[in-house]
């Protein structure tokens, strides 16, 4: 559904990602997994064109290289990313409003947002700024949601969350995965991702070391000690 | 009685002040730039007015296309000359803005000449007499006219950054870029969109303070001045704290006038200033400073 093939992120003369390839298919959850620095938010901002990049990017065999970061919004690519970075002057529905700006109903998409984080709705005229850590991060993915995805990239969703905020969130994901959203994960949290997922990448150093099948990597002791530390 | 007479006589100026500042602090919050060239792009939207009202000698019609020209001088300000180095430097984009304000003042001796030309004012009705006790206020129709005006285009404007689409994404925008592109916002057009009213409305600024100070290359430099000054006061982070700032600074400006002397209204606002930055730097109305230059 969504493919990639040598995708470079340079910053100055700073390689942040080295000609990295791999794809996901319709429906699938798929893991970018690797420590800090190893390039993760630089390939989703890439692949979103919000910094400049090189490589070819095919989404459902069409070629998205040349477009703009709104127009691969408008054709169902969605980034909730690291750090919420919600509109923290804006209301919580205000904000969800935006999530909707070039794609999805609102209406709809208000409703499914409200009956998966019933929190959100609880304080929707609230400024996003004085929610919680974990509220936030529910509203980014909201946000992320209303604009109906058909790929959506989370980027460390779990950041500086409690681990009861962090279930909900994956929880969250699972369910999305039965509405046959295809869904890219970039975490830290490389165990409870695996789990979730179908398939993962490792990055280290702007480099993929590592693909394969989730349920392998969890079972496969060199590459939980080599690369995941558990 | 005079305090009151300050007051009303103040307010037409300090709507003008206002609709500056909230120029100013739109595009400063919204592509965090200080725009030092916002006075004499109005300056230009004058003089385009005044030839427009010299082929046509209607106001309004003039009004109309000065603000139209003003509005795309700002977006291609934003396309041509921000753009390009928009992710570089703020200090970069500065440089810019105090470029053009030489060009602008260049350009405008270039085409218009020095001389002061007159372009009427909007409404030259009876002027309205007040009688406030002992004292009788005289207030010109034309102030009146411009005060109305200067309070309908902020409500306008108020409205649509609340309500509208488009609005909202200014907001968003101006608030979190990255979350602002990934939710599909083309932060060039609205950032292009913002340049735009900024400049409509220092263009709007400098056709309705003509009657008094003439269409002239430096008409706008106390303007700017004053602009960023009730944007101090006010707070740059709120921009309804701007218009207020600049209410606040027209009737400060007439008291100082009416109980000092006229020749220190400008070092007393200055002060004022420098107070004001040393108290509370984020203004009256201004929320916790933001780190931006």
């Amino acid at each position: 559904m969504l493919k990639i093939e040598d995708l470079s992120v340079n910053y100055g003369y700073v390689k942040a990602v080295k000609n990295i390839s791999f794809e996901i298919k319709s429906g699938e959850i798929v893991s970018i997994l690797g420590a800090n620095g190893s390039g993760k938010t630089s390939t989703l901002f890439g692949v979103m064109n919000i910094v400049k990049s090189k490589g070819t990017i095919t989404f459902r065999d069409q070629n998205i290289s040349t477009l703009s970061t709104d127009k691969r919004v408008k054709k169902g690519l969605i980034l909730c990313p690291e750090n919420r970075r919600v509109f923290k002057d804006l209301s919580v529905e205000e904000n969800l409003k935006m999530g909707s700006f070039s794609r999805g109903n609102y209406k709809e998409g208000l409703d499914m947002v409200y009956s998966l984080f019933s929190k959100l709705k609880d304080r929707r005229k609230q400024l996003s700024g004085s929610l919680s850590g974990g509220e936030q991060q529910m509203l980014a993915v909201g946000r992320a949601l209303m604009s109906s995805p058909e790929v959506l990239m989370l980027d460390e969703p779990s950041l500086g969350l409690a681990p009861v905020i962090v279930d909900e969130i994956f929880e969250v994901l699972k369910q999305l995965r039965e509405k046959k959203v295809s869904i890219l994960l970039v975490e830290q949290n490389a165990l409870k991702s695996l789990k979730i997922s179908d398939r993962a990448y490792i990055l280290e150093t702007g480099k993929i070391v590592h693909s394969g099948k989730a349920k392998d990597m969890l079972n496969d002791e060199k590459v939980k000690k080599a690369y995941l530390g558990i | 009685m005079q305090i009151l007479q300050s007051i009303i006589l103040g307010l037409p100026q300090g709507a003008l002040y206002g609709l500056m500042a909230f120029g100013i602090a739109l595009i400063f919050r919204t592509v965090s730039v200080m725009n030092f060239s916002h006075g004499h792009a109005g300056m230009i939207g004058a003089f385009i007015a005044f030839t427009v009202y010299t082929q046509v000698n209607n106001i309004f019609i003039a009004i109309i296309a000065a603000i139209i020209s003003a509005f795309i001088i700002g977006v291609l300000i934003e396309k041509f000359l921000m753009r390009p180095v928009k992710h570089l430097s703020h200090g970069a984009m500065l440089i810019i803005t105090l470029g053009l304000l030489m060009i602008f003042e260049g350009l405008s001796v270039l085409i218009w000449g020095t001389d002061y030309q007159i372009l009427p004012g909007i409404y030259n009705g009876m002027p309205l007499i007040m009688n406030l006790g002992e004292n009788i206020l005289v207030m010109p129709a034309n102030d009146i006219a411009v005060t109305i005006i200067a309070l309908i285009v902020s409500v306008v404007l108020a409205f649509f950054l609340k309500y509208t689409k488009i609005g909202t994404a200014i907001r968003a925008r101006s608030q979190d870029e990255v979350g602002a592109s990934v939710v599909g916002i083309n932060i060039n057009v609205v950032d292009s969109i913002v340049w735009g009213i900024g400049i409509a409305l220092s263009a709007l600024v400098a056709i309705l303070i003509a009657p008094k100070e003439y269409v002239n290359p430096n008409m706008m430099v106390n303007m700017q001045l004053y602009g960023f000054t009730a944007g101090v006061l006010g707070g740059f982070s709120s921009l309804f704290g701007a218009i207020f700032g600049g209410i606040i600074l027209g009737i400060l400006e007439k008291i100082v006038g009416v109980y000092i002397s006229p020749d220190y209204q400008m070092s007393i606002i200055l002060i004022l200033i420098i107070i004001m930055l040393v108290v509370k730097p984020s203004g009256l109305f201004g929320k916790s400073t933001e780190g931006r230059v």
